[in-house]
């Protein structure tokens, strides 16, 4: 039992109301499973809770919140070994497709990425190819530099090249 | 959407959550009335959410997250509520007035005016009865006044007072000499050699108290107060003339302007 006071739990409150569906339709997508998009759900908010002091007030709740989640859901995607992606995406319970080529380049970032020898390049990529974000989205979301950004795609894309993905075909 | 000049998906997210600041929120709103996809994009955000609040409410996060919300004793809402800042000023205010305006009314009694340095005190002695002199009220003609004050050096003091009518007093301490002052080696709250006894002129009695480096001669010192008294009834203003233009030698002028009878 955490036991959190009537102010915290005001900004905890509005919080959860403003953020929580976006969350959980990313973690939906993630996952695959509204179970555990829901648990994605949970355990966020209880780290936002924990943490919601630490933050800096100029930081994005946003991307603070889209950084944990992706954490969450590789964890739980390493753990459960389970990297298989479905032709669809589901989108919150909307038969939204996303395009086959992306679903491609979202497995291969799984099958490369999912060991995170390199947190940095695995989020530049899912912000590129999963998320759909544009490179300046991600530069003001993560503080990295565009040319940063676009040096870390590179590198996706000659590992995806080595491994017999033609990249320039997908994106 | 990503591919067109307007904003991006993240954008349009953070829009929706209202963390955009005012400029930036404004151009997407433009942009959002001319693209339908876009604008489609935040509708499905909006209805999205409707959907997922209302299966997964907050009271079910906070169910299942074991999140108690703490009872606040009264001591502390109290707390709470007496330390924000928006009340410090009031507190200041407090504060000058509990401590500084009793400490001003203390000092500043009815009958007496201190001007300027407050290192002269006095007692003053009526019918053979002394009395503490910051307690007195209008004085009287008989009254007999004895000051005492402090200075850390080795100086020469002299007494004079002023009454409403320019008349000047002195006090020598030889009687017939030519000098005002008095060698005092240092004192601390020590009486002044000289007391005064008031006469029955009307209106009120400036008494001051001059430490020099040097004597004082008389004849100097009663020209000097004649030309500051200028037969002014008005005592505060030759207070003033006097605390401007010191005696050559004066390194300090204490005052003390009484009220009589």
């Amino acid at each position: 039992m955490k036991t959190i006071s009537a102010e915290q739990e005001k900004e905890i409150r509005l919080l959860y109301e403003r953020y929580s569906s976006m969350v959980y339709r990313r973690c939906f997508s993630f996952l695959k499973s509204e179970d555990d998009a829901w648990d994605a759900v949970q355990d966020v908010f209880m780290k936002l809770t924990d943490s919601l002091n630490s933050i800096q007030k100029k930081e994005s709740i946003y991307s603070w919140l889209l950084s944990v989640s992706t954490n969450y859901c590789i964890s739980k995607l390493r753990k459960k070994k389970h990297v298989e992606f479905e032709e669809e995406i589901h989108s919150c319970g909307t038969d939204k497709k996303l395009p086959q080529e992306k679903n491609m380049v979202i497995q291969e970032v799984m099958q490369h990425f999912l060991n995170p020898w390199d947190k940095k390049i695995r989020d530049v990529v899912l912000y590129t190819y999963f998320d759909g974000y544009k490179q300046e989205e991600i530069a003001e979301m993560t503080g990295m530099g565009e040319s940063t950004i676009r040096r870390h795609l590179t590198t996706f894309k000659r590992k995806c090249s080595q491994s017999g993905i033609q990249m320039e075909d997908l994106i | 959407m990503n591919r067109h000049s307007g904003p991006g998906k993240y954008t349009l997210e953070r829009f929706f959550a209202g963390e955009l600041d005012q400029k930036s929120s404004a151009e997407v709103k433009l942009h959002l009335e001319t693209c339908s996809e876009c604008a489609s994009y935040v509708k499905s955000l909006d209805l999205e959410k409707a959907v997922y609040l209302n299966k997964h409410p907050y009271r079910d996060w906070a169910a299942v997250s074991n999140i108690e919300t703490a009872e606040i004793s009264l001591l502390e809402r109290m707390k709470s509520w007496l330390f924000k800042p928006a009340f410090y000023p009031l507190y200041g205010l407090a504060l000058v007035l509990c401590v500084v305006v009793p400490f001003i009314i203390q000092k500043d009694d009815p009958g007496i005016q201190y001007k300027g340095n407050r290192g002269l005190s006095f007692v003053y002695k009526r019918d053979g009865v002394l009395h503490d002199g910051a307690t007195g009220k209008l004085f009287q003609q008989g009254d007999q006044i004895q000051l005492s004050y402090s200075f850390p050096d080795e100086h020469y003091a002299g007494l004079l007072s002023i009454d409403s009518k320019g008349t000047v007093s002195t006090y020598q301490p030889v009687s017939g000499g030519q000098n005002l002052t008095t060698y005092v080696k240092e004192c601390d709250n020590c009486p002044v050699s000289q007391s005064i006894i008031l006469d029955g002129t009307p209106g009120g009695e400036l008494i001051i108290l001059l430490i020099a480096r040097k004597e004082l001669l008389l004849d100097d010192i009663r020209s000097w107060a004649a030309q500051v008294s200028n037969n002014d009834v008005n005592l505060s203003d030759v207070e003033k003339r006097v605390r401007r233009g010191l005696p050559r030698d004066v390194i300090e002028c204490r005052t003390l302007l009484l009220q009589k009878r």
